[in-house]
């Protein structure tokens, strides 16, 4: 190994997306080239991802009555985490939160239906802010901030699909909060420190399971895939452009 | 209740899974998983006005439960109910170590409890939950170099439990 070789806590913060851009890209392109950089990186890529897979399914279970008894009666007011979200998910479907911002698209809507999968444990996905804007929140946000599309489970309840830099030089993802009824798709931009939802769309999900290499724009909805194609510039993100943008916290123009 | 403070309580309902998840790598079973997580919120809601807005609210609940875990470590009952569960689970199944191992959550949990306490809450923060390094430090109490050396000697155990000889292809 040459003096220049990236060492071992450089190769780990390239794993978990530690470094920045710059370094990302470098790092990136010696580990194209290099047979034994590849190997270790795949590696920790592989240890990262078999440790959180294990817990996929737990992340899906319905929280233990005890724990939603004792979260009431700390006065977390009278709703169970199953219904957080359910309950959010119906107040993000009227007119009055969505504000006009939704009325501008032209996308389907339907009130009131629940994402059952999220019922069970997930918290709000969505909320609405002071200024209208409709924003991540919870697990959504976390995907969006810390999902690799390259990288993810096929099975997580919510996966990233595209990332790309918008006309306004933010970074936006598009994303699928799938339920075992009907799926949440949509578009979200990073802004400040939130991810504003710019278009959504509900669809009922196919009923095979999902193939674990999907290409990352594979069933979008056509309203949301007309709305990407309306806002990008460039192409979509690649792995490693992916991973960079990640490592600058989705600045965009930004970052650069 | 003011809505900011009904919206902060409805984030930490939003974080019960994830804290569970912490819970679960830090003790390795559910019965004190569950217990921390609900002692974690139980705190966390008579100290909600020390959070200061504008902060990350996950790391503030996620340093609540690792402070929890860490003051009743010392409880001989819950030492006695991991390590009867790490030997009950035997660990890591052999047919776990091929290219693309598919563990259950308990074999995670026991390969984890082999590793020292704090290397295990570096893992479950960083590789598990998907924490950035900065928040991921901050919710321990340490630096980030510190962090990441116990994020190394973490990633050596584990690999060496879950696939054997991955560690060897360090370059």
């Amino acid at each position: 190994m040459s003096q220049s070789d990236p060492d071992r806590t450089t190769l780990d913060a390239f794993v978990d997306g530690e470094l920045p851009a710059s370094e990302m890209t470098r790092i990136a392109a010696l580990v194209a080239q290099r047979a034994d950089l590849r190997d270790y990186v795949e590696g920790q890529e592989r240890l990262r991802r078999t440790l959180r897979d294990s817990f996929a399914p737990l992340m899906n279970e319905a929280l233990p009555e005890r724990l939603q008894q004792s979260v009431q009666a700390s006065a977390l007011r009278s709703r169970a985490p199953g219904w957080a979200w359910r309950d959010g998910f119906r107040e993000f479907f009227t007119w009055r939160t969505l504000g006009p911002a939704a009325a501008a698209l032209a996308v389907g809507l339907f009130v009131g239906v629940a994402v059952d999968r999220f019922a069970a444990t997930e918290g709000a996905l969505l909320r609405s802010t002071a200024s209208g804007q409709t924003v991540a929140r919870g697990e959504l946000s976390r995907a969006l901030d810390e999902q690799l599309a390259s990288t993810q489970n096929p099975v997580d309840a919510v996966r990233v699909g595209l990332s790309f830099r918008d006309k306004n030089g933010r970074d936006c993802r598009t994303f699928t909060a799938e339920g075992t009824k009907n799926s949440l798709n949509g578009i979200a931009c990073h802004s400040e420190s939130d991810w504003v939802v710019t278009a959504f769309a509900t669809t009922v999900p196919n009923s095979n399971a999902r193939a674990p290499y999907q290409m990352a724009g594979a069933g979008m909805p056509d309203v949301i895939r007309d709305a990407v194609n309306d806002m990008i510039v460039g192409e979509p993100f690649d792995a490693s452009a992916e991973r960079v943008a990640r490592a600058s916290h989705w600045a965009g123009v930004k970052s650069r | 209740m003011d809505a900011s403070e009904d919206t902060i309580r409805s984030d930490i309902v939003a974080l019960l899974p994830r804290l569970r998840r912490f819970a679960l790598a830090l003790t390795g079973n559910r019965a004190d998983a569950e217990d921390l997580v609900q002692d974690t919120v139980e705190r966390a809601l008579r100290h909600l006005r020390q959070w200061q807005p504008g902060t990350r609210l996950d790391s503030w609940m996620f340093r609540i439960a690792q402070n929890l875990f860490i003051d009743e470590r010392r409880s001989a009952r819950r030492k006695r109910t991991a390590l009867a569960e790490v030997a009950q689970s035997a660990t890591v199944r052999d047919g776990a170590r091929d290219a693309e191992a598919r563990l259950t959550w308990s074999e995670t949990c026991s390969a984890l409890l082999t590793l020292p306490e704090e290397q295990r809450s570096a893992i479950a923060l960083v590789l598990i939950d998907g924490m950035s390094y900065r928040d991921a430090a901050d919710v321990l109490g340490v630096p980030i170099g510190t962090l990441t050396s116990r994020l190394a000697r973490g990633r050596d155990g584990l690999a060496s439990k879950i696939f054997g000889t991955m560690q060897d292809k360090r370059p």
